[in-house]
């Protein structure tokens, strides 16, 4: 864990001081929405899975039975409710509904970079928008990710080879 | 382009990207000073790379408004389930700011204590200044709780106004207020010795809450915060002088110490003994969460041995207000009406 939390915040938590898990959402907040950026690709199903990760996490603090794992515990959260929401977003598209959120955030300047990030594959996006959005450290995600520093040096640099060719590529289609 | 060109694309994007290990700096850099292609690469990348780290500081601009949200939403799902432990009412009762108001009658003759009955060598007795306060019936204070939160600024979180008797009990009236949220709240507690009952009641919602301490329980907590009691214990710990001072106009000793089992856990404490009257003018808790993030209550405006009578502790619930949860988690209880 970067950062030291007093246990005794945890345990504020666990007895349920909503002050004190405002303090836990200050310090995680953008790790988590840095992780659900990269696994979703998208800014307000990032924003709406964080919410959701960070509720859930002040509803089931009490489990948590080693304060030093909350950073590891939220993550996993996070992650698991990822996974289920790109699965509904599978059955929407296989149901042939039309979604309405993929294409419909446009925010000027960033257009062609939010579009060629979110074609990147989840394994580099992830390493990639952690790497960005959350202090430019690959020791720190290799440990978020719990893999190799050399194995997420690797997965930023293909990411941002992979953005480079899609950013050139959507250069020369227009 | 020669044939190092590719094999230079990796360290190239990894130079750019921040994360190239020294040993190969040298020797991209000599490659991109004689390959004008890998330059050209180079430069792309470090568009690229200034265009990510403007997106997502962009982006971080909003961060304190989705947490707000999200703050926000933690309150709502709460609300919407009075009987969690999540209840805003309940949680802000139970948060460390509230419990050092609330415990403020033994926590303030702890903390003196925890410096009384020692010698300082440096002006003010403690000893005196214990028995001074043992002849002490009934005293009033106010306090005042701060909160700072790791990427913001220190920001007031409660207000207390206190009076507290040997023989009647404590009552208390609070301002809360979340610093995060903007939302806030005022509570009364009378905490009744003769009836061995805290009431807690709450103005802005029209609602208060009773417990009732059985006798266990009471005996534990008056065990556990008798002041004699915690000052034996906490006489094991070093204190040292902070020498003169002047507080609201009154010269002042200062004393400073660890209190490691306060109402908030382990927490830094300052004390300032009025060198005349030998009376705490001033009493400073700060308790450290890590990460720069603090709590700190600053006890003040002491009147010691004010009169008191009961009429003072007796709860005042206008006839149009209802019964609640119970708010007050001050010790464990039952309810009166539970029997």
């Amino acid at each position: 864990m970067d950062d030291y939390v007093d246990k005794s915040v945890i345990r504020a938590c666990q007895k349920g001081d909503k002050m004190a898990y405002a303090v836990l959402v200050k310090m995680y907040y953008k790790r988590v929405f840095s992780l659900c950026l990269g696994v979703l690709g998208n800014i307000h199903d990032a924003e709406d899975a964080t919410q959701e990760a960070m509720l859930k996490g002040c509803l089931k603090i009490k489990k948590l039975n080693e304060p030093r794992r909350f950073e590891p515990w939220i993550l996993q959260i996070a992650r698991n409710l990822c996974i289920d929401f790109l699965r509904r977003q599978k059955r929407t598209r296989e149901s042939g509904v039309k979604e309405s959120t993929q294409y419909e955030q446009r925010t000027g300047d960033y257009d062609d970079l939010q579009q060629a990030i979110r074609q990147l594959p989840q394994e580099l996006r992830v390493p990639l928008t952690m790497f960005y959005f959350d202090g430019r450290n690959a020791k720190t995600i290799a440990g978020r990710l719990n893999i190799s520093h050399s194995g997420a040096c690797k997965r930023i640099r293909r990411a941002r080879q992979q953005l480079h060719e899609l950013l050139t590529e959507r250069t020369y289609d227009e | 382009m020669n044939s190092d060109c590719e094999r230079m694309k990796d360290r190239i994007a990894d130079l750019v990207t921040g994360i190239l290990s020294e040993a190969h700096i040298q020797e991209v850099e000599q490659h991109l000073s004689e390959c004008n292609a890998c330059r050209d690469y180079a430069q792309a990348l470090k568009n690229e790379d200034a265009l990510l780290t403007k997106y997502a500081a962009d982006m971080d601009t909003d961060m304190t408004s989705r947490q707000e949200r999200l703050l926000q939403a933690v309150d709502r799902s709460c609300q919407s389930r009075r009987i969690r432990t999540f209840s805003i009412r309940r949680t802000i009762m139970k948060s460390p700011i509230t419990r050092i108001a609330a415990a403020a009658v033994i926590f303030i003759a702890c903390l003196t204590g925890l410096l009384l009955l020692r010698s300082t060598g440096s002006g003010v007795a403690l000893a005196d200044v214990m028995e001074r306060i043992e002849q002490v019936t009934a005293c009033k204070c106010r306090m005042d709780a701060t909160i700072k939160i790791q990427g913001m600024d220190e920001k007031p979180v409660s207000q207390a106004t206190m009076l507290t008797s040997d023989a009647f009990g404590a009552k208390m009236t609070i301002d809360i207020n979340n610093p995060l949220t903007g939302q806030g709240t005022t509570q009364v507690i009378y905490v009744s010795l003769p009836e061995n009952t805290i009431t807690t009641v709450v103005p802005n919602e029209k609602i208060y809450s009773e417990l009732e301490f059985d006798e266990a329980s009471f005996d534990s907590w008056r065990q556990q915060s008798d002041p004699r009691t915690v000052i034996k214990r906490i006489l094991e710990f070093e204190h040292t002088s902070l020498g003169r001072s002047t507080v609201d106009g009154i010269e002042v000793e200062g004393f400073r110490t660890t209190d490691p089992d306060g109402p908030m856990g382990q927490a830094e404490v300052k004390i300032w003994i009025d060198v005349e009257t030998k009376f705490p003018v001033r009493l400073e808790v700060r308790k450290n969460a890590g990460n720069d993030t603090y709590v700190c209550a600053t006890f003040h405006d002491f009147q010691w041995d004010v009169p008191a009578d009961a009429t003072q502790f007796e709860p005042v619930i206008p006839d149009d207000y209802t019964p609640g949860q119970p708010m007050m988690q001050m010790m464990p209880g039952k309810r009166p009406d539970s029997k």
